[in-house]
């Protein structure tokens, strides 16, 4: 078939988390519609492999350390002088009841999922404004409109509303010097996060009557959410969260 | 799997309403270039066999099929005349609306009920009768053209029953989509901004500043640049997806 505008060819995209979970289908899918990939990730582990796998760079980067985040930068652009595309995908999840959060739950939470998110869209987000074009995804989550239930996480959700918000002000701020950012909010998705959850029945019966699709994601149907906003496809779409929930948000 | 073979409509059947013209007839190419069948449906029966001589001559498929959505029987007769001719329905792009530029005191009665006529119980008509047939055979892909109307109000003209009738569009998407899911029947909306088409008069001086000079990307898009997020929409790239708007309007919701 003819491509739509979907295609990334000769595009160079970094994923953070590009390793794990909905990072590495997301990986594999931007690879896929011809993206040169630059897996930043923090686990050595999984990161090379996922590197070589795609024929791309893995870059250790913790993305709540602005220095790590400056480095991963500079790494790129040595390589390949440019990114088009940047996913900001790497988040953790806490589960533990609000008045018993410690500060240093709360903090870390924070810290990766909207700080990382920040510092990666600020130091990226300069050298696409140098170039005046480039294309950035944030994953945020229906958590940033709706209260999951019955487990709790407000850090996520907190830092989640966030990601939308800031997604909408960067996409603002950008908008007429070439530079999109949009974020696609899931819903529940089958990966290691929601692993514990489907475990346990109290949980699972609760996300699953709450669906009216009445399942959860593969990770594969995110991913092209993310390619779609990451490509020419969206050229008109700023700002925008796509939320793709199996419909957990109408109800 | 090819990521890019999740986008692909090879095989499938598409409806577009109001498909002879503007953002439909740039949604009923689209559509065609993924590879479906597509029904243009719509009034001006001259202009839709010129839209379908012109997908024909390109190499791709296309019918001309009489529909005023305003009128339920001839809704029931387009079902039948599509489905005989290039299959069952699987996507059905509700795109028919119409828009008039009055203040609210001034709106004569007629006007008003045109709006709701058209872009909402036309597009009720529509979304019921395909989509009662796509229960019973399985399943379906429903996109209902909304518009960012339905959550700013324009400026600087008024156009207080378009907006009212939008606002219904998105919220009627949400209600079919989690009655229809376990019928796997997705039920999506798009969301435009400013596209220039006859419908929206963006090059006339007097909308240049709200229009255009305020919003963010400071320009309009054309309908073709539209076409890929219907294609997301109908595609299994999107098999996730039941229950959203997808805003697609060059930033202008953000300030």
């Amino acid at each position: 078939m003819e491509d739509n505008g979907f295609s990334l060819r000769d595009k160079v995209a970094v994923v953070t988390g590009g390793g794990q979970s909905l990072g590495l289908a997301v990986s594999r899918a931007l690879h896929n519609a011809g993206a040169q990939m630059v897996i930043a990730e923090v686990n050595d582990e999984t990161g090379p492999d996922v590197a070589e796998e795609l024929e791309g760079t893995f870059v250790h980067t913790d993305v709540t350390d602005p220095a790590s985040v400056r480095d991963l930068v500079k790494t790129v652009l040595d390589e390949h002088g440019r990114i088009d595309v940047l996913v900001n995908n790497a988040g953790i999840v806490h589960n533990i009841p609000s008045e018993e959060v410690p500060d240093e739950e709360w903090l870390a939470v924070i810290s990766v999922n909207l700080n990382g998110v920040f510092w990666c869209c600020r130091e990226v987000g300069k050298v696409m404004l140098e170039r005046g074009s480039g294309s950035i995804v944030n994953v945020a989550s229906m958590s940033g409109i709706i209260s999951n239930h019955p487990q709790p996480q407000a850090a996520y959700n907190a830092s989640k509303a966030a990601v939308i918000t800031m997604t909408k002000s960067l996409g603002g701020e950008w908008a007429d010097r070439g530079v999109r950012v949009n974020s696609v909010s899931p819903g529940y998705i089958r990966t290691p996060l929601t692993e514990l959850g489907m475990s346990k029945s109290e949980w699972s019966e609760v996300w699953l009557s709450s669906t009216p699709m009445g399942r959860l994601a593969e990770p594969e149907e995110i991913a092209p959410a993310v390619l779609y906003l990451a490509s020419d496809a969206a050229s008109f779409a700023t700002g925008t969260n796509l939320v793709v929930d199996g419909g957990y948000t109408s109800w | 799997m090819a990521v890019l073979d999740a986008f692909d409509l090879s095989g499938k059947t598409a409806v577009v309403t109001g498909g002879n013209t503007g953002m439909g007839e740039a949604f009923a190419r689209a559509l065609v270039e993924a590879g479906a069948g597509v029904a243009l449906a719509a009034r001006t029966r001259e202009r839709s066999e010129r839209v379908v001589g012109e997908i024909s001559d390109s190499g791709g498929k296309a019918v001309a099929v009489d529909l005023d959505v305003t009128d339920p029987a001839q809704v029931d007769r387009m079902l039948e005349e599509v489905t005989e001719r290039l299959g069952p329905v699987d996507i059905l792009v509700n795109n028919a609306g119409v828009c008039y530029h009055r203040p609210a005191a001034e709106v004569p009665l007629e006007e008003w009920h045109d709006v709701f006529d058209i872009n909402v119980h036309g597009l009720w008509h529509c979304a019921q009768r395909v989509g009662r047939r796509m229960i019973e055979g399985g399943g379906g892909n429903i996109i209902n053209i909304g518009s960012i109307s339905a959550m700013i109000v324009n400026r600087p003209q008024w156009q207080p029953a378009y907006n009212a009738s939008k606002a219904a569009v998105h919220q009627l998407t949400k209600s079919l989509a989690a009655e229809w899911a376990p019928h796997n029947v997705r039920v999506n909306a798009l969301a435009p901004g400013y596209v220039k088409t006859a419908m929206s008069p963006v090059d006339e001086p007097q909308f240049r500043q709200h229009w255009i000079e305020d919003a963010p990307m400071q320009r309009y898009a054309t309908p073709e640049e539209l076409g890929p997020s219907v294609v997301y929409l109908a595609s299994e790239a999107s098999s996730f997806m039941t229950g959203s708007v997808l805003v697609v309007d060059g930033g202008y919701t953000l300030f």
